[in-house]
């Protein structure tokens, strides 16, 4: 798990899973590493294997937190697998996720 | 849902620490075995997200004391579905109809929806202690080789139908199992309430019926335990062999290391065992009986209160129990506890019942007993004192005039308490009475009383203790006889007082004792007492007895004071209530007492009542 600041932007890439054995680590370092002029979180999940409830709770508390300054959650490149799931519980109305390139 | 009924391809299982790390290694291994059971990219991506909120799940729900059993992910595998069951050691829940979403910023809740959503169908199996979470996913249709194909293709309603059928095929499965499951327990339920009412012994009935039970659940052996009056768990019925190990106490219950009937009755809950127990072996008494094998110990709690433990068992670890035979077990568990405590109860309402009426009768022979009066002595005053203790005993006193002007007294204490002592205590009387016609001295009295009532008593082993005192007031003589009982008292108006004893076996000891008697003279002033040791062995509240010399001490100050026989009679009696400070008596209290008139005292007295 690794950040890269850009601007107003955070970056976290380098997140084989999200799920219940790392959730609340990801969602620590991510809340760690916000700065307060950070307005934009972008997790980078064209490497993550598999994402559960347990890691989308944790995407959600990050979501909350940034919401709460005006910024917003962006989701870059999940596996169709992970895009299916955001889509089955409705989620991809409260994240902007950005499809993995075809 | 059953792989009875279907004829599943493939079938395997997986167990793994009842831990969150190991929920993923679980996934994973899982999706490389059912890829080999020939599960498309696309199926295995839906079962390994299932799998993966239904193991968090498992882990987040396991009860504490529950996790040291694995997580268990079973597969059953054909060409149409693919059936998962997930094994949980948590309180379990109701699975809901339908799974509503939470607000989009809600952090939880998601779960069960994915695994709804994921899945065709969806059923949770609770037990005590176990659940399994059973999920079936239709499997995609197969592109068909032609060289497959058979006849003509089928149409778009055919297909519809085709899968309609199967769903209802699917459907009836799993009421059939539930039903029958349920079908079973109140069959056997049934059936049970139908016998017990016929069958006396309780324990007899339920080793009957467990054997019955554990065909229905398939297990091996059974063991039922109740908690005893020492709320220790005593063993009841059991097809093994608990020798020396009948009784289980409960006061190491926090322990590690105690037995697993214990814990599943101080946890309230189903305690699972399996081979992985090697280390309770030792100490355990199902462990060490019945091997390394699987099963569990099922707590029967009644009203909250913990009425007993049944466990049952089978001998091979790897074939553990299905949901719907633990719930026929633990059911008629529930239920047989019940029965057998009620049984219990009954048969202790009834001996109660029958103690009270054996009491009653009992005290009714024993009023019966005393004399309505007491003869009246010119010169002198005789009065009788009964108190019986709380248990009724075979004291009793008697009084009466025989030929020559003489009268005879006796007193007895019947070995024994309740309707037979009294009746020995009737019987002794009787016979004292007819006897006593011929006007036969104590000791001849004694003798053929003895011989009379040797066969009766010694056939009970009972006994009676007896003294017959027969008083001339024309030459104030007493002779005195006894049967092992204690002494008489006399004491003057000179404040002297005297035992006298005179030795002899109790009755009913021998058949051909010959009973010796003694004479003595009442002396000037005097009173005489007999009694039972009931009197004398009077307790206070830290055990002590009151012995003797309390009751010479008043008999000798009530002759010296020229007191009446109801004053001295009042004085004794406070006498022992004082030493006893409220404490019930253990034992009758009886007395008879004599006591002369001061000279010119007019008799005033009526015929006394006793």
């Amino acid at each position: 798990m690794r950040t890269e600041k850009n601007g107003a932007t955070l970056l976290v890439t380098d997140l084989p899973t999200l799920t219940s054995d790392n959730s609340r680590a990801f969602k620590d370092f991510v809340r760690g590493a916000l700065a307060p002029e950070h307005l934009t979180v972008e997790v980078d999940l064209r490497n993550t294997r598999s994402v559960d409830s347990n890691g989308l709770g944790a995407l959600i508390s990050i979501h909350k937190t940034i919401c709460v300054r005006g910024g917003k959650v962006r989701l870059l490149h999940p596996s169709p697998l992970i895009e299916e799931m955001f889509h089955i519980l409705q989620l991809d109305q409260l994240f902007e996720i950005i499809p993995r390139p075809l | 849902m059953n792989e009875v009924t279907k004829n599943w391809v493939r079938k395997f299982a997986l167990d793994y620490p009842c831990e969150l790390t190991s929920v993923r290694e679980a996934g994973r291994q899982s999706r490389e075995e059912l890829h080999a059971a020939g599960l498309a990219e696309q199926e295995l991506d839906h079962w390994e997200l299932v799998l993966a909120e239904a193991g968090n799940n498992a882990v987040y729900y396991a009860l504490e004391g529950q996790k040291h059993k694995p997580v268990r992910f079973e597969f059953y595998v054909d060409d149409q579905w693919v059936e998962a069951r997930i094994r949980d050691q948590g309180p379990g829940f109701e699975m809901p109809e339908e799974v509503e979403l939470p607000e989009p910023d809600s952090e939880h809740g998601r779960g069960l929806f994915l695994i709804k959503t994921l899945t065709d169908e969806a059923a949770y199996w609770r037990g005590k202690g176990e659940n399994w979470l059973v999920l079936r996913k239709r499997r995609p249709e197969r592109e068909t080789p032609a060289s497959e194909a058979s006849g003509p293709p089928a149409s778009a309603a055919d297909a519809a139908l085709t899968e309609q059928l199967a769903q209802s095929e699917s459907t009836l499965e799993l009421m059939t199992e539930e039903l029958a499951s349920a079908y079973e327990s109140l069959s056997t339920i049934f059936r049970y309430s139908a016998e017990l009412a016929e069958q006396p012994q309780p324990e007899e009935f339920a080793r009957k019926w467990l054997v019955e039970v554990c065909k229905i659940g398939a297990a091996d052996w059974f063991v039922l335990r109740l908690v005893n009056e020492n709320e220790a768990l005593k063993l009841v019925v059991s097809s093994v062999d608990l020798t020396g190990r009948e009784v289980l106490d409960m006061e190491n219950a926090g322990e590690a290391d105690v037995s697993l009937e214990i814990r599943a009755a101080s946890l309230r809950m189903d305690v699972w065992f399996d081979g992985t127990l090697q280390r309770v072996a030792a100490v355990d008494p199902l462990v060490s009986v019945t091997g390394q094998g699987t099963g569990f110990a099922h707590p029967i709690v009644i009203n909250d209160r913990l009425v007993g433990v049944l466990s049952v068992g089978r001998y091979l670890a790897d074939k553990p129990f299905q949901a719907g035979q633990v719930s026929i077990i633990q059911t008629f568990g529930d239920f047989l506890g019940i029965q057998i405590r009620n049984a219990h109860f009954q048969k202790q309402q009834v001996q109660t019942q029958l103690t009270a009426r054996d009491l009653k009768i009992a005290a009714d022979i024993q009023r019966s007993l005393l004399p309505k009066t007491l003869p009246v002595l010119p010169g002198y005053q005789l009065v009788g004192h009964y108190q019986s203790a709380r248990q009724v005993g075979g004291d009793f006193y008697d009084a009466f005039e025989t030929p020559g002007g003489k009268v005879l007294m006796a007193i007895a204490d019947v070995m024994g308490k309740g309707v037979s002592a009294a009746m020995f205590a009737a019987i002794f009387r009787s016979q004292l009475r007819a006897e006593a016609e011929r006007e036969r001295s104590p000791a001849a009295l004694l003798t053929m009383l003895n011989r009379a009532l040797f066969a009766d008593l010694d056939q009970v082993e009972m006994f009676i203790t007896a003294q017959l005192v027969l008083f001339n007031p024309q030459d104030r003589s007493i002779v005195i006889s006894a049967a092992g009982h204690p002494p008489m008292l006399l004491a003057g108006n000179d404040g002297r007082s005297q035992e006298v004893e005179q030795s002899g076996l109790p009755l009913g000891v021998l058949g051909d004792s010959v009973y010796t008697e003694r004479t003595v003279l009442l002396p000037a002033g005097g009173n005489l007492l007999l009694f039972t040791d009931g009197l004398t062995e009077a307790r206070d509240p830290e055990g002590q007895l009151l012995w003797l010399s309390p009751l010479e001490k008043c008999l000798s100050q009530g002759a010296k004071a020229g007191r009446g026989a109801e004053e001295t009679k009042a004085a004794l009696i406070a006498i022992v209530e004082a030493h006893e400070q409220g404490i019930p008596a253990g034992d009758d209290q009886t007395f008879l007492l004599l006591a002369e008139r001061r000279t010119g005292a007019k008799n005033l007295n009526p015929p006394k009542q006793a």
